[in-house]
């Protein structure tokens, strides 16, 4: 299964060189899946965009092998400051894009049990409710490439 | 203070409509200008840091932040790091970047110069009791930061809310300008040699 999933995973990544992978599970598309590489003594964190051809689904979960703390967030703006509360799940649109993004949604991965360095993959498993797991590898870069590697705005 | 929070939303708000065409900044001219503040706290070597004097004449940007801060803490300080690294010597030695915890019990000194040093060695962090800090933040018209409850049991669990904009002062000793999150390396590489070299007189 493992030896599967990494297969496709270097098949597409030949075959859509140097477009960065993405994942399909049923109706959904997930790509552009980065993490930047933390901080000296700063958290981990994953983003991605989740494209969804079908009905509406839920992500309800992230694990990672290198956490053991993961959780997803939500930034908001309150009269010039920004907050960041804790997001049980996140509703997936039929037809929609969803797009975890800085000063928006994103995965924070604390405790991490490896040092993640820029050139890395980090393993993900993006649960929905529909759709079921999907694993997939974040692209590890550091912040100050994070903006080209999610591109436009 | 709900009132104060609420002027400077309004004060930010009327500022980010003139982003962009005041001046050809792609950062927020505010409508009128603030004088550098004359303010003093711990420097990341144990020593006291007093801000109008050591930043007197420069471009300094300072940002309100945390190191646990998942990222638009990191993202700001990145950008702007990465933008630096274009600029001559001459230009780079006149600008100045001040980080201010907003969690102070979490960010010891010496994890505050580590986190900073993952992006550029010479940028300032600071450190001050909540109230010190909280006092800044509203004789610059932000809304004071908010420790927010986590997700999990962990006490040492939480969020810091805090203003999530960069201000800009200038050699004239004056706040003019301050870039929302979102900014781009690209808006930061627009806008420094303006910040360097523009000319506030008249204003």
């Amino acid at each position: 299964m493992r030896r599967a999933f990494l297969l496709t995973s270097l098949a597409t990544l030949a075959a859509c060189h140097p477009a960065p992978p993405a994942y399909r599970a049923g109706p959904l598309t997930i790509s552009r899946v980065v993490s930047p590489e933390p901080v000296r003594g700063g958290p981990g964190g994953a983003y991605f965009t989740i494209t969804n051809a079908g009905p509406a689904d839920t992500l309800i979960r992230v694990t990672s092998a290198v956490s053991d703390s993961v959780s997803m967030h939500r930034m908001f703006d309150r009269d010039g400051t920004m907050l960041m509360g804790p997001v049980a799940e996140v509703a997936i649109p039929a037809g929609g894009t969803v797009r975890f993004a800085p000063g928006h949604d994103h995965v924070m991965l604390e405790a991490l049990r490896r040092t993640l360095v820029a050139g890395d993959s980090v393993p993900l498993v993006l649960v929905f409710r529909r759709a079921g797991p999907v694993p997939v590898w974040a692209r590890v870069v550091a912040y100050r490439d994070l903006e080209s590697a999610l591109g436009a705005r | 203070m709900p009132r104060r929070a609420a002027a400077v939303a309004v004060l930010l708000a009327s500022a980010c409509t003139s982003a962009g065409g005041s001046g050809g900044y792609r950062g927020a001219v505010l409508p009128r200008a603030l004088p550098r503040p004359d303010f003093t706290l711990t420097a990341t070597d144990g020593a006291p840091y007093r801000f109008a004097e050591r930043t007197r004449g420069q471009v300094t940007f300072l940002f309100f932040g945390y190191t646990n801060c998942p990222d638009v803490c990191p993202v700001h300080m990145a950008n702007i790091a990465a933008s630096l690294q274009h600029l001559t010597h001459e230009d780079r030695d006149r600008v100045s970047v001040v980080f201010v915890t907003t969690d102070p019990s979490r960010d010891s000194l010496p994890r505050l110069r580590q986190w900073l040093a993952g992006f550029d060695p010479t940028f300032v962090g600071l450190r001050g009791d909540d109230s010190t800090v909280a006092r800044i933040e509203s004789g610059l018209l932000l809304a004071p930061s908010v420790r927010e409850p986590g997700d999990s049991a962990d006490p040492g669990a939480y969020g810091v809310g805090h203003a999530a904009q960069v201000l800009a002062f200038t050699p004239d000793d004056s706040l003019h300008v301050v870039y929302p999150f979102g900014t781009r390396q690209e808006d930061w590489g627009h806008d420094l040699p303006l910040l360097l070299h523009g000319d506030w007189s008249g204003r």
